[in-house]
């Protein structure tokens, strides 16, 4: 697995290197999609492409990569580049947690793990330090629960006051980050950081989640 | 006045005086100084007729430069003018390890002797429209000065010539025995029109200590001393200014003056593509700030100028300047470059008239250059630092992560970490929620045999835990709170468990009847 997953590393790399963005792009694709869900992944795959023009979908692969790899600079830079290009001037969302999932995860396991070790010996530390733990596990729960709360838009859309038609509120142009409300049938329902909301085609949003198949 | 000499031998040697201006009759300070360096014997002095020089002594010390420790050694001479006239002292020898180093020259300028005391007033008498001629006013005294301050007048039809400053000198010479304290100011000034223009004067203000017991020495005179200020002023000057005739042509400069150029190439054979670059210098006793030179169009080159620099100084009362232009001079063909000939118009004020500084064609051989070669270049000379700042051409995203993979999700094996310490703290915790019921455990004593007192005893602690009272504390009162049911039976069995106690009643079937009620208890 580790060899496949070397050589599906290579071939991006090489295919980046040797010039072939799409290839490349389409190799990091696949192994997010065959389950690798990497902050460094996702971060090549927003590079690969948004040199072959798409920065709408690079700005989804990147936000997804700065939500494994929050401590990223790299990642930041370029989203910050990637938002002076775009039309809106709409408030980008900071990065809400330091720590990523994982180390999250892994720090909850941690004091789990303290938290038993303490309660053979002090009962009532090894409860507290438990319950801690229990709390960071709750923590990384809510913060895999707050992945798919981002969008970003591909297409141009204008936005309207109800799912089914209803009056033109704004209109909003590729590149724009928006906070995605609920999803019904093939309408999003989003808002942005002002406070107005609407609703747009669910396909002209890519969402910010990384669980989700990765944009090609 | 300083003049460094270095040699081969790395050591320095210098000749200064504290002044070069003086009257006749008046004595200054000479010095010899040599740097790096021990001399192998005291340097003589050659003669010189007008000047007397009387041997003071010599110094050796020690100085830090570039942070290395250096012999420094002083030669001090006491030098007296004798005559009026213009003498030059050496170049003066200096024998160092069977070497021999020499100073530069140093020209004394004696004039006639003046009054000891007052205001002097140095101004040349005519000069032209845009010469810089130097206004010194000075101050001769035998009284011991403490402080001073200078006001200038209004100068009219005059500049003072922004590109140096004015110089304020204090020094002290010796006449006839007798210590006077010398204050000189010059002043350089660009003349701006024509006619016949007058100077006021210049106004000296001075601390003059008032002699009185408290600044007797040994008084604490330093801080106390009592002052009195005296006002000089210098005497009223006048000066021609004459227009600059006509005559001027196409490379007229504006420089008036008396000037000097010269030109060379830092490399007379360069690459295609690469650069050398020229550097052109003049110097003299006009103003140069401000002087650009011409730029000769489809010379079969491109030229790029650094700014230039310009030096100027106060000398021996008067004015000196030099400008340094250096150019990167980039050839746009292969062969030969001939760089045009360079003439610039000035006006030379002594001579009242116009004359040429020429810079002769320069040549310049340019070979096949490397396609490749770096296109940084800088124009400065061959040992600076040729380095030139990287300009920012573009901006784009930033380079891939080489090392991605793996996942970045938290996964659910993380919990196994958690695993054996909870199976501790479960294990740690259940006997202790074991021992907190006791029903259970006083249950299971009842089915164990007993003795009547151990009888007595369990059913006590079931009728304390059944009541919440502490069992040492029970009394056969408390037993009115049991349930209805067993209140009879265990008010019965009490009252029987006394009376066996305390002797005489039959306890043959108290232990079963404990167990009865200890069940009843219980549940």
């Amino acid at each position: 697995m580790l060899l496949i997953g070397l050589a599906l590393a290579m071939d991006g790399q090489t295919a980046w290197v040797e010039g072939d963005p799409v290839a490349a792009a389409s190799a990091w694709a696949d192994r997010i999609d065959a389950g690798e869900i990497d902050g460094d992944l996702y971060y090549n795959l927003g590079n690969a492409l948004y040199v072959q023009g798409r920065t709408p979908e690079a700005m989804v692969a990147w936000r997804r990569a700065q939500l494994l790899s929050p401590r990223d600079g790299d990642i930041g830079a370029n989203l910050q580049h990637a938002r002076r290009q775009s039309l809106d001037r709409i408030e980008a969302p900071a990065p809400s947690n330091p720590l990523s999932p994982r180390e999250m995860g892994l720090l909850a396991a941690l004091v789990f793990a303290m938290g038993g070790a303490l309660g053979f010996r002090f009962p009532r530390v090894g409860v507290a330090v438990t319950g801690v733990a229990a709390v960071l596990a709750l923590l990384t729960g809510l913060q895999l629960r707050q992945f798919g709360q981002g969008a970003v838009l591909l297409t141009s859309s204008d936005v309207k006051s109800a799912g089914g038609g209803g009056v033109t509120l704004f209109e909003l142009n590729p590149g724009a980050e928006v906070l995605l409300e609920q999803q019904v049938g093939s309408m999003s329902q989003i808002a942005l950081p002002d406070g107005r909301r609407g609703w747009l085609p669910a396909a002209a949003l890519g969402i910010v989640d990384p669980r989700l198949e990765a944009p090609r | 006045m300083v003049v460094l000499v270095a040699s081969a031998l790395a050591a320095q040697v210098s000749i200064d005086a504290d002044t070069r201006a003086l009257q006749a009759g008046d004595s200054t300070r000479l010095r010899v100084t040599v740097v790096g360096a021990s001399p192998d014997y005291a340097p003589e002095l050659p003669d010189v007729d007008g000047l007397r020089f009387t041997y003071i002594g010599s110094r050796p010390t020690r100085v830090t430069i570039n942070f290395k420790t250096e012999r420094l050694v002083t030669y001090t001479w006491q030098v007296t003018a004798e005559k009026p006239g213009d003498f030059t002292v050496g170049p003066v020898d200096i024998s160092v390890r069977d070497q021999t180093l020499k100073t530069a020259a140093l020209t004394f300028k004696v004039s006639e002797r003046s009054d000891v005391d007052g205001m002097t007033s140095e101004l040349v008498d005519e000069a032209w429209v845009g010469q810089i001629v130097v206004h010194r006013v000075g101050l001769r005294t035998t009284e011991r000065l403490l402080d001073s301050s200078w006001s200038l007048p209004p100068y009219d039809g005059m500049l003072i010539e922004p590109s140096a400053q004015a110089r304020n000198r204090s020094y002290t010479t010796v006449v006839d025995n007798q210590t006077v304290e010398i204050l000189e100011l010059d002043t350089p000034l660009r003349l701006t029109r024509a006619g016949e223009m007058s100077v006021p004067g210049t106004v000296l203000t001075v601390q003059v200590p008032v002699a009185s017991r408290r600044n007797r020495p040994g008084f604490g005179g330093g801080l106390f001393t009592e002052v009195r200020n005296e006002v000089f002023s210098s005497p009223a000057e006048t000066l021609l200014v004459q227009a600059l005739p006509s005559g001027q042509e196409e490379n007229w400069s504006g420089l008036v003056g008396r000037f000097e150029i010269e030109s060379y190439l830092t490399d007379s054979t360069i690459a295609a593509g690469e650069s050398t670059t020229r550097v052109v210098r003049i110097s003299g006793d006009g103003t140069l700030a401000g002087l650009e030179l011409p730029v000769d169009e489809d010379a079969g080159y491109r030229a790029y100028a650094d700014a230039a620099e310009v030096e100027t100084e106060l000398r021996d009362g008067g004015f000196w300047s030099r400008v340094t232009f250096r150019q990167a001079i980039v050839p746009e063909a292969e062969g030969p470059l001939v760089l045009p000939e360079l003439v610039l118009q000035v006006f030379d004020p002594v001579q009242g008239v116009y004359t040429a500084l020429v810079v002769p064609e320069e040549r310049l051989e340019v070979t096949p250059g490397d396609p490749s070669a770096s296109a940084l270049q800088t124009f400065t000379e061959g040992r600076a630092d040729r380095r030139a700042e990287v300009d920012e051409l573009g901006e784009d995203i930033l380079p891939i992560h080489a090392d991605a993979g793996g996942t970045d999700l938290p996964s659910g094996w993380f919990l196994l970490g958690g695993i054996p310490g909870l199976v501790a703290l479960a294990a740690r915790l259940r006997p202790q929620a074991k021992r907190e019921d006791p029903r259970v455990a006083l249950q299971k004593r009842l089915t164990e045999e007993l003795t009547l007192a151990e009888a007595e005893a369990l059913f006590r602690e079931l009728l304390a835990l059944r009541l919440g009272t502490p069992a040492a504390g029970l009394e056969r009162e408390h037993l009115e709170a049991l349930p209805e049911t067993i209140r009879g039976d265990a008010t019965a069995l009490y009252k029987d468990l006394e009376a066996a106690r305390y002797g005489g009643a039959d306890d043959t079937d108290l232990i079963a009847r404990v167990r009865a009620i200890g069940g009843a208890l219980c549940s």
